[in-house]
């Protein structure tokens, strides 16, 4: 029980290309603001994991990001993500399989060399959640 | 070496504080017989005395050994050791599950934070720049749709 405990906590991006970037092996972690939250603080928000970035990236990790945002909506039907692209704004949206009752958010914006992402799991995860976070 | 000499040497070896236990009760069944040296018939009295003594004691310890049981031999001891180990491993995992699934911990460049109050702050600020990307457009709406 405690190993599978462990496990869950290491692995919540599991299986997404992205997750080579929440480790830090795209943008060092020195140059990131990374949040990490998980448990009661996020049941107010129908979430159970919250997890982000924010960093300037170099064109170089740019590419990489993207390359890697790519395999991850490789194959996935249209309807479970959302991209949007112009010359300031790079977004993308995806919704993940859910794991039983708990669903799973990913959203990644680029505002010029700017980035956010967003990696969020719970009952409630879904934009709305964001701007309920945000006391918007 | 006869009983006399056998009684003075452990006479002696008694006084001085040497003699063994199993010596100790020889010199006591020694003073018991026949052959005590006039010199030391003084002592003879002493030694019936803590003869006496020394074969109460052991029937004393010997009922004492066939009463007393280890306590943790005893049914109520093992109840309250299992109840014990119980609490205590099953606490041990509560809190280890609650605090695998507790996080709150931001790292501002490479700088670790745990104030609730900062993380918190982080999150809703990173939140808000995210829900705030889409809010010039209908994408937002359009997630909301999709995803709901």
């Amino acid at each position: 029980m405690m190993l599978v405990s462990c496990q869950m906590v290491a692995l919540a991006q599991k299986g997404l290309h992205i997750e080579s970037l929440f480790a830090g092996k795209v943008v060092p972690q020195e140059r990131m603001v990374e949040t990490r939250v998980r448990g009661r603080s996020l049941s107010k928000y129908g979430l159970t994991y919250f997890h982000s970035l924010r960093f300037s990236m170099k064109d170089k990790e740019q590419k990489e990001i993207r390359r890697l945002l790519k395999q991850d909506l490789e194959g996935r039907p249209e309807q479970d993500y959302e991209t949007s692209s112009d010359y300031e704004n790079y977004k993308v949206f995806l919704q993940l399989p859910p794991q039983g009752t708990t669903k799973r958010m990913l959203c990644y914006r680029e505002h010029y060399e700017q980035v956010l992402v967003i990696y969020m799991e719970g009952p409630e995860a879904s934009f709305k959640t964001l701007e309920k976070m945000s006391n918007k | 070496m006869n009983n006399k000499d056998d009684i003075r040497i452990l006479t002696e070896r008694f006084f001085n504080g040497d003699t063994t236990i199993e010596e100790e009760k020889e010199l006591y069944r020694l003073y018991q017989g026949r052959y005590v040296p006039q010199d030391l018939q003084v002592y003879r009295e002493m030694m019936l005395d803590l003869a006496a003594i020394g074969v109460e004691e052991d029937t004393t310890t010997v009922k004492q050994e066939a009463i007393v049981i280890p306590i943790w031999r005893r049914p109520l001891f093992r109840w309250i050791a299992a109840v014990v180990a119980l609490v205590v491993i099953g606490g041990t995992t509560t809190l280890f599950i609650h605090n695998s699934e507790e996080e709150c911990v931001a790292y501002i460049y490479g700088q670790k934070v745990t104030d609730h109050n900062v993380v918190m702050n982080e999150l809703s600020q990173t939140a808000m720049s995210m829900a705030n990307s889409c809010g010039d457009d209908d994408v937002a709406q359009q997630l909301d749709e999709m995803f709901n």
